[in-house]
């Protein structure tokens, strides 16, 4: 089989088995929300039989174009590694080496900028994100606005605070992200024309910094048998176990 | 065309699973040895439930024979008894300090599970900048439905394990869905509704997505992760990167499907999948070397580089095995001899559990603000039309819903007797009942092994869940409620939690009007 054939099998087998699988996906759920519109106690054997036997067809499909799949792995590559942010480390490798203070003016001035930019992104980022914790906090510590009798209610609302809390932050994370790419690039292009006398082989010998770590282990572990054996002392195994043996339907998504 | 054989040996290679496959198969089996639960669809009873699993595994699921870590945590906030709260974060500290997110990598089954369906050919979302953000997502989880959530309802004496209830797609895979397959466990058909619908849809996205994106629910979503992730620089075992062999060629980050930005950060699930790509050989295993690939090995430390080794090394591995395989079966042995040592509960032939039936009658230890007394009352001997309600005190669900029983009980108390059965640790009720009820007509009643009992003790089944079980609650699944009229016959029964204008319905009806 030439490789232009094998390119066109895999297109053909990734368009149909994605388009399959999303189908399935959605004929489930939307055959769900039919069951639960139907009605009171919507859920019954008989109901679920007769809303998820029609499906029946395109599950198999789809279980069958998996198994093909798997026949055709020969001809279907392994997933290529991702892309990384070399250009961290080359930038991280590079600013190691370079001394700045050895460099023109100019060069200078074009590597703080960047650097200054993308510190001011980073730092709106963290005010965003401090500034919506604080929100969120504020509106869920207010104990009376989770009801007890509508437990379900009260986590919806507090969902729809916490959506805008966290979102925007995140919005601009990702947006930071992308600017620090070309940032990060436009740096590296500079330092790349700093003159041979600013570059030096950069150091590097992190043994020493983790030396503290075994101390660390050690103090932990300490804290975690303390933990457990003043809750076995006082009858925590015995509660995990209660709870444990006995179901809370709700607990688990039965409601 | 004559038949290859280096060629087949080169495709068997290649699809052989590995050595963490084969871990991750292992200890999902292990932590699911209760195969007798997956042929009756009983859960599990037994002691080996004190013992939280390392990984996500719903302790609801039938097969399981450990607590799961983050549904104990959460539970754990609400109770008088904070010893719990202390037992399982001494049990987590000690998983994140030995192991990290290692246990996501090797031990977590819902993370094998994503992995198999990740194994699926289809075109793959590679790791991005939006990733990496949505990473970030889990530590908002961790935050607000494993701490904040739960600690805000347990101050106000409910439950609600925001986590498990809201998201957790394991919870709804293991224990709703495969629970609810079994005939035995059509109570729980009754009671679904919303929630159900939410988790299922939830699972569904989360499953496919899974399909599409490696390790989706563990890398945006799951807190018992980004719990682990944060011990992962200080863990004894995992992997660690040496920086005096790096060359920084960046082949480690490339190569992983994780959102990691350096070997062994929070994101880093220590799978070992870099150590082969790795061309200095600058990751290497930390702690005892027992998973010790290849490459980090010189070949003049290789031990197989000589006959006499290579037989020491083959011995270790089949000892090893074998050992690993005789914990398994043994496990799975036990676990099925100790879950098919109940009592039979001896019940009047005449009497039943369903509508229609005559009510099974059981004298029960009352329950007061005193304690646990030794006058007992039968619920379906008073003359009158009764209200049985399981319960116990950290079910959130239950917990909401008594006050509709405390309502009733006011508004119908010439007509009607409401009896509350506690089902689980009596010991918490009379605090809760003299601060939350301390004027209510409900009569609190225990359904629960007397104090000094051994719990070991066969009996203990029969005394602990007699009267529970004899009403049909099957698998010891709460809230409950049962309604009889004057003459004892069964007219309501209501699996799960029920509002007010429901049980005040049904109470009409019993009542004739």
């Amino acid at each position: 089989m030439t490789q232009n054939t094998k390119t066109w099998v895999r297109r053909v087998y990734y368009a149909l088995i994605t388009a399959a699988l999303i189908a399935v996906a959605v004929l489930l759920m939307v055959q769900c929300v039919a069951i639960y519109r139907s009605g009171d106690s919507p859920f019954t054997r008989q109901s679920i039989a007769t809303h998820f036997a029609p499906i029946a067809v395109p599950v198999y499909v789809c279980i069958g174009l998996v198994a093909v799949g798997f026949a055709l792995s020969p001809l279907l590559p392994a997933v290529p590694d991702s892309a990384p942010d070399r250009d961290v480390i080359t930038l991280r490798r590079l600013q190691a080496k370079t001394d700045l203070s050895a460099c023109p003016a100019d060069l200078t001035r074009g590597v703080c900028r960047q650097r200054r930019a993308r510190n001011t992104h980073h730092y709106v980022t963290l005010i965003l994100l401090a500034v919506g914790t604080a929100a969120f906090l504020w509106y869920a510590l207010d104990v009376s606005r989770f009801s007890l009798q509508d437990a379900t209610g009260s986590m919806v609302k507090a969902m729809w605070v916490l959506l805008p809390c966290m979102g925007v932050p995140a919005l601009y994370g990702v947006f930071t992200a992308y600017f620090c790419r070309r940032s990060v690039k436009s740096e590296i292009a500079l330092l790349r024309t700093a003159p041979k006398e600013a570059v030096s082989p950069a150091p590097k010998n992190d043994a020493k910094s983790e030396q503290w770590i075994p101390f660390v282990q050690g103090g932990i572990v300490a804290v975690g048998i303390g933990l457990m054996v003043y809750g076995l002392l006082h009858n925590g195994a015995l509660d995990v176990l209660w709870k444990a043996v006995n179901i809370c339907q709700e607990c688990i998504g039965l409601g | 065309m004559i038949f290859d054989m280096a060629k087949f040996k080169g495709f068997i290679h290649k699809i052989w699973p590995s050595k963490r496959k084969w871990m991750q198969l292992y200890f999902a089996l292990l932590f699911n040895a209760n195969a007798k639960g997956f042929v009756t669809g009983e859960i599990y009873t037994g002691k080996t439930k004190q013992i939280c699993a390392p990984g996500i595994n719903c302790y609801s699921c039938p097969g399981a024979v450990g607590a799961c870590p983050l549904g104990s945590l959460q539970n754990a906030m609400n109770g008088d008894n904070h010893g719990s709260i202390y037992y399982v974060c001494g049990i987590l500290v000690l998983y994140s300090i030995l192991f990290g997110r290692m246990i996501c990598g090797w031990l977590c089954p819902f993370g094998f599970i994503q992995e198999l369906l990740h194994k699926i050919k289809t075109p793959k979302v590679k790791k991005s900048p939006v990733t990496r953000v949505l990473s970030y997502l889990k530590y908002v989880i961790l935050v607000v439905f494993v701490f904040i959530v739960p600690f805000l309802y347990a101050i106000r004496k409910m439950t609600l394990p925001a986590f498990c209830k809201y998201i957790c797609p394991a919870g709804t895979l293991e224990g709703g869905m495969t629970l609810l397959s079994y005939k035995i466990n059509d109570w729980g058909l009754a009671v679904l509704g919303p929630l159900f619908t939410w988790k299922f849809l939830l699972m569904v996205s989360i499953l496919v997505g899974c399909v599409f994106i490696f390790r989706l629910f563990c890398r945006f979503l799951c807190p018992l992760g980004a719990l682990y992730g944060l011990f992962n620089r200080f863990s004894i075992f995992g992997i660690k990167l040496n920086r005096d062999k790096c060359v920084d060629c960046n082949r480690c980050i490339a190569h992983c499907e994780m959102d990691i930005h350096h070997v062994g950060d929070p994101e880093c699930i220590s799978c070992g999948e870099c150590v082969a790509v790795c061309p200095t050989n600058a990751i290497q295993w930390k702690g005892p070397k027992i998973l010790l690939p290849k490459n980090e090995i010189s070949a003049a430390e290789d031990p197989s580089a000589t006959k006499p080794n290579r037989k020491k090394r083959f011995v270790t591995r089949l000892v090893a095995t074998v050992a690993l395989l005789a914990i398994l079966v043994g496990t799975g042995v036990y676990h099925w001899k100790v879950s098919t040592k109940k009592v039979t509960i001896q019940v009047d032939t005449d009497r039943g559990n369903q509508v229609g039936d005559l009510c099974y009658g059981y004298d029960l230890p009352i329950i007061t603000a005193d304690g646990i007394q030794e006058k007992t009352m039968d619920p379906t001997t008073l003359g009158r039309v009764t209200v049985i309600n399981f319960w116990y005190t950290t079910c959130g669900p239950c917990v909401a819903e008594l006050p509709h029983f405390d309502d009733v009980a006011k508004k119908y108390a010439d007509q009607v007797t409401v009896v509350a059965v506690h089902g689980m640790f009596p010991s918490f009720a009379p605090k809760f009942i003299t601060e939350e009820y301390p004027d209510s007509p409900i009569v609190f009643l225990s359904d629960f092994v007397p104090e000094g009992v051994d719990p070991s003790d066969p009996q203990y089944e029969l005394l602990r869940t007699g009267y529970y079980t004899m009403l049909g609650g099957v698998n010891n699944a709460y809230p409950r409620t049962v309604i009889v009229d004057e003459n004892g016959i069964i007219t309501h029964v209501f699996p799960g939690a029920i509002d007010h204008a429901t049980l005040e319905n049904a109470v009409k009806e019993a009542l004739g009007k």
